[in-house]
């Protein structure tokens, strides 16, 4: 029998080998899990202006105008709204304050409007 | 001496590599599909805020005009928008852009319509309000998978379902407020509400 070299892998070879593997593969999935919080929060950040630009194209039109909280369903999340309603000196003018949130409390998105009162 | 590997060695060292690749393939196919799911998801916000700033801007900027259709007679009214039960345009009107180019004079004035075709939502922007049957336009699709659309028009406290209201055969001008809801498929419902400011000029 002819004496031949044994060109295999050492045992540490095939282990570093799979660390570095699972090193990988870990780092691709925490990127792609932090993608994906990113996205959601993003998408709660977009729908939330929705909800706030709808509140005040409801505002400007009405005629009495108060505090008032409420809810919004948007795709399936809910979204609480808070509008606050601040008499600008002249009298003539308000100016609105609108906070949305999200079911867990967390501030999403504020907007600031004026309406000229009629 | 005997340096080469038994059967059992080979058998065994396979079966070994073969789990191995099994579970890094498994792992990298679901992260690969989720992280394309995630992607797709953000692919659909970014069109739902661009087909949003659309919808803002023109109705900001819809104005009280009689255009003219591509046969050249005034159309009956400035708004036009309904309920789509089929396929086709639901909302139709015109817009001052005020995008004058100082190299092709031709005004602000532009012809919108919104369309829904095979569950896609597409805009058509005509480059001139008073249209002919050569007017030059662009169609953008903005949304897709929507499986419905509803439309209410507030005008004056009363709610319409379209616009101009079935009994009104004079030019009624603009509705004050058009609330428009979306039935997306994957997402679920979503409600936009947009003020209309336009005068007549």
């Amino acid at each position: 029998m002819i004496k031949k070299k044994i060109a295999g892998f050492t045992l540490i070879e095939v282990l570093l080998a799979l660390g570095i593997l699972a090193l990988a593969m870990s780092v691709s999935l925490k990127i792609f899990s932090s993608n994906a919080i990113n996205v959601s929060k993003l998408e709660q950040k977009a729908i939330s202006r929705f909800v706030a630009d709808n509140i005040l194209s409801t505002t400007v039109y009405e005629e009495e105008l108060s505090f008032e909280r409420g809810s919004d369903l948007q795709g399936g999340m809910e979204y609480f709204w808070e509008r606050k309603v601040t008499f600008i000196e002249d009298g003539k003018s308000v100016q609105i304050d609108i906070t949305v949130s999200s079911q867990q409390g967390l501030e999403l998105y504020k907007l600031q409007g004026y309406k000229v009162l009629r | 001496m005997n340096t080469g590997f038994s059967l059992i060695e080979v058998l065994v060292s396979l079966a070994i590599v073969s789990l191995i690749a099994l579970i890094t393939l498994s792992g990298l196919t679901t992260s690969l599909d989720f992280n394309k799911r995630t992607l797709d998801r953000s692919d659909f916000v970014n069109s739902l805020v661009i087909l949003d700033n659309y919808m803002k801007k023109d109705f900001q900027q819809t104005i009280n005009r009689l255009s003219r259709d591509a046969r050249g007679s005034y159309l009956n009214h400035s708004f036009f928008g309904l309920n789509p039960r089929q396929e086709g345009v639901f909302l139709a009107f015109t817009i001052n852009s005020g995008d004058i180019s100082p190299n092709f004079p031709k005004g602000g004035l532009r012809f919108i319509e919104y369309i829904i075709e095979e569950g896609t939502l597409k805009r058509v922007e005509y480059s001139y309000a008073d249209r002919t049957f050569d007017t030059p336009y662009t169609s953008q699709s903005l949304l897709k998978n929507v499986e419905e659309v509803k439309l209410n028009f507030i005008k004056e406290n009363s709610t319409l379902e379209e616009w101009p209201a079935m009994d009104w055969m004079e030019n009624n001008g603009l509705p004050n407020i058009v609330e428009i809801s979306l039935n997306i498929n994957n997402f679920g419902l979503i409600n936009r509400r947009y003020l209309l400011t336009g005068e007549a000029i």
